[in-house]
C-alpha cells in the first residue's frame, strides 16, 4: 500500500535522496551569508597573495633571474590556485555538502589525472634546475683547480690543454647533459 | 554533472597539452611581458592590471549566483531576478574584457628581428613576437636593413620624434636608425614560439565559448523566472543546474588564469 500514489508527498528529487540531490536544506540566511562572505573573501585576498607574487616575479625576471627562487613561488603561486578551486568546488558548488563517497567519485580521478601531469612537468623542471646548478658549482670547483695548477709550474702544458671532457664522479659531462636533458 | 565532469576532463587535457608543448620549448613569452596593456592606458607598461579585472569579476559574478540560487531556495522571485542579472552583466562584462584583450594582441603590432631586418608583427596563431630581447650591433644592422615605413612607424609610434608619420617617411634612413638606437623605448625581439598563439586563442576562445553559453543559459533562466514556470513548477532546481555551470566556468578560469598569466 505504500507503493500508492500520495499527492500530499513530496516528491521532488530532493526529497527522494536527499544524500545526493543538489538540494539542501540550509540552516539559516544569517550563517548562510556569512560563509558566502566569507569565501568571497578568502577567494579575493588569495587572488590578492597570487597578483602580488607575480608582480614579485616579475620585477625578478628583470635582473639575473633566480631561477630556483622563481620556481619555488610559482609552486606556491600552483597551490594557492588549488586553495581556491577547493573553495569554489566545495562551497559554490556544494560538493562539500555531498556524501564522502559522491565527493570522492569526482575527486580521486581529478587528483589523479591532474597529479600525475602536474607532478611529471614540474619534475622535469626541477630535475633540469638542479643538473644545471650542480653543473655550474662543479665547473666552478674544477677553475679554481685549473687556475692553482699553473702554479706548480712542473706539470707540463700539454697536459693541462687536453684535459678531454670534463668529468663529474666518473660521468663524463656530455653523458651527464644527454642522460638529463 | 556528468556533462560537467567531462568538460573539466577536456579542458584538463588541454591544458595538459599547453603544459607539455611549454616545458619541451627552451624558451616561452614572460607572460607579464605579453599582457601588459590596460584598455585607455595607451603604452603604459601595466602587467596583470587587466586580466586582474577580469578575474575579479568573474569571481563576483560567481558569488552573485550563488545569492540567486538560494534566493530561489527560499523562492523569493524578486532575488532570483536581481542576483541572476547581476550575474548576467558580470559575464557580458567578461566577455567585453576579453573582446578587448584580444583586439590589443591581434592588432598591436611590435618590431621583431625576422631574418635580419626588423618587421612588425602581432600576437597571431601564425606570429609570436615575444622572443628574446636583441641587443646591441645586431639591432643596429637591422634596422639599417629594415624598410623606411617600418622605421618611420617605429619612431612615431615611440614619440622619438615630434614629426608626423609623412614626414618622417620622407627623412633619411640613417636619421631614424639614429633615433631608433640612441632610444631606450624600442625593445626588439626574436620570434616567439608559434604554439603560443594556438593555445592562447585556443584555450582562452573556449573558455570565452562557455562564458557566452553561461550567460545564454543565465538568460533563459531569467525569462523562466520572469514568466513564472519555476513559481509554478513550485522549486528552482533549474536555477541550481545553471549555478553549477556558471561556478565551474569559473573554476576552469582560475586554472586559465594560472597556466598563462601567472606562472
Amino acid at each position: 500500500m505504500s507503493n500508492h500514489y500520495d499527492p500530499t508527498k513530496d516528491i521532488s528529487p530532493s526529497a527522494a535522496y536527499p544524500e545526493v540531490s543538489v538540494s539542501h536544506h540550509h540552516s539559516d540566511d544569517a550563517t548562510f551569508k556569512k560563509k558566502v562572505w566569507k569565501t568571497t573573501l578568502i577567494l579575493s585576498v588569495i587572488t590578492i597573495i597570487e597578483l602580488a607574487i607575480g608582480f614579485f616575479i616579475y620585477f625578478l625576471h628583470k635582473g639575473e633571474p633566480p631561477y630556483f627562487f622563481i620556481l619555488l613561488l610559482k609552486g606556491i603561486v600552483c597551490i594557492l590556485t588549488l586553495a581556491k578551486a577547493y573553495y569554489i568546488v566545495s562551497v559554490f558548488m556544494h560538493l562539500g555538502d555531498e556524501i564522502r563517497n559522491f565527493i570522492m567519485t569526482i575527486v580521486v580521478p581529478w587528483l589523479y589525472l591532474s597529479g600525475s601531469s602536474s607532478l611529471s612537468w614540474q619534475m622535469d623542471n626541477l630535475i633540469r634546475i638542479c643538473v644545471t646548478n650542480m653543473i655550474n658549482i662543479l665547473k666552478k670547483l674544477q677553475c679554481l683547480k685549473l687556475t692553482r695548477a699553473p702554479r706548480q709550474r712542473s706539470l707540463p702544458k700539454a697536459k693541462v690543454t687536453s684535459l678531454p671532457s670534463r668529468i663529474y664522479f666518473g660521468i663524463p659531462e656530455r653523458r651527464l647533459r644527454d642522460f638529463c636533458f | 554533472m556528468v556533462f560537467l565532469m567531462s568538460d573539466a576532463f577536456t579542458f584538463g587535457a588541454f591544458l595538459i597539452s599547453y603544459g607539455t608543448t611549454r616545458f619541451s620549448q627552451n624558451f616561452w613569452p614572460d607572460p607579464n611581458v605579453v599582457f601588459n596593456a590596460l584598455p585607455g592606458a595607451g603604452h603604459a607598461n601595466l602587467p596583470l592590471v587587466f586580466v586582474s579585472i577580469m578575474t575579479f569579476i568573474l569571481i563576483i559574478s560567481s558569488v552573485t549566483m550563488v545569492l540567486a540560487v538560494h534566493a530561489g531556495h527560499n523562492r523569493n522571485k524578486a532575488d532570483v531576478q536581481k542576483w541572476l542579472l547581476w550575474t548576467i552583466v558580470g559575464g557580458l562584462a567578461f566577455l567585453g574584457c576579453q573582446a578587448l584583450e584580444w583586439h590589443h594582441l591581434l592588432t598591436a603590432e611590435h618590431a621583431t628581428l625576422i631574418d635580419g631586418k626588423i618587421e612588425l608583427i602581432s600576437q597571431t596563431t601564425r606570429h609570436n613576437p615575444w622572443g628574446q630581447l636583441v641587443h646591441g650591433p645586431e639591432v643596429t644592422a637591422a634596422l639599417q636593413n629594415s624598410s623606411v615605413h617600418t622605421l618611420a612607424t617605429l619612431v612615431s609610434e615611440h614619440h622619438l620624434s615630434a614629426a608626423s608619420h609623412a614626414e618622417l617617411m620622407a627623412t633619411p634612413k640613417d636619421q631614424l636608425v639614429q633615433l631608433i638606437s640612441n632610444s631606450d623605448a624600442v625593445h626588439i625581439r626574436e620570434k616567439g614560439p608559434v604554439a603560443f598563439g594556438g593555445f592562447f586563442y585556443g584555450i582562452t576562445g573556449f573558455h570565452g565559448f562557455h562564458v557566452f553559453s553561461g550567460v545564454i543559459i543565465n538568460i533563459v533562466m531569467l525569462l523562466m523566472t520572469r514568466n513564472n514556470v519555476f513559481e509554478n513548477k513550485g522549486h528552482y532546481l533549474m536555477i541550481e543546474k545553471a549555478g553549477l555551470y556558471w561556478h565551474f566556468v569559473d573554476l576552469v578560469w582560475v586554472f586559465v588564469f594560472l597556466c598563462f598569466y601567472l606562472i
